[in-house]
């Protein structure tokens, strides 16, 4: 075979591959958007130092008549709110702080599938907090509660 | 074509190929995990 013929033929296989490999790649991020996470993965998640995560949690900001409650009444420590997956909705405080290009773990009050469907639009690699805030705190890990204050610069990336 | 130009082209097709495999042997068996992930990824 001619080497032009012959070199030809290698790009295109590599051309081929490549694009088997990225499509695998996304296929990938897809399913890992599909596992739930469950609430001991998320504490050891946000108990590392320096984890590139982000918990948003999409709870009304404060609800008396429940006994999960609201963002305000217990939360996972560092979370973010944004009420009802509504970007136009999240506190001043937060404003800038809820990005779509992080890892996300989203918290809702039970880790109904509906609401993590209508919420996953907003990021790119988003995982649904199994058994949601009512999880959380039935397994007795630590809370948050009260609005939303950001965190001071420099003063590091970890949650807890 | 060279000898090097040969194996550089051998290098990375053979690099490509095992992060294919590689990728698809992981999506597997994330699918298991992932109930819903079936459906949309078309697992066997």
């Amino acid at each position: 075979m001619k080497p032009p013929i012959l070199r030809l033929l290698i790009l295109v296989a590599i051309g081929g591959l490549s694009v088997g490999v990225a499509s695998a790649g996304m296929a990938r991020t897809e399913i890992e958007n599909a596992i739930p996470m469950s609430s001991r993965e998320l504490l050891g998640l946000v108990s590392k130092k320096g984890a590139n995560v982000q918990v948003v949690d999409v709870r009304v900001l404060a609800d008396d008549d429940d006994d999960v409650g609201g963002y305000q009444d217990a939360r996972v420590p560092g979370s973010l709110p944004m009420p009802g997956c509504d970007p136009d909705k999240v506190p001043e405080q937060a404003l800038g702080r809820v990005r779509a290009d992080i890892p996300t773990v989203l918290v809702s009050r039970d880790g109904d599938a509906a609401t993590f469907e209508r919420c996953r639009k907003h990021f790119l690699r988003v995982r649904n907090l199994e058994g949601g805030m009512a999880a959380w705190s039935e397994a007795g890990l630590p809370e948050e509660d009260g609005p939303y204050v950001a965190p001071k610069p420099g003063a590091g990336g970890g949650c807890l | 074509m060279t000898r090097f130009e040969r194996f550089a082209y051998a290098t990375v097709v053979v690099a490509l190929l095992v992060a294919w495999f590689g990728l698809a042997r992981g999506n597997d068996a994330l699918r298991s995990r992932a109930p819903s992930a079936q459906v949309a990824g078309g697992a066997r």
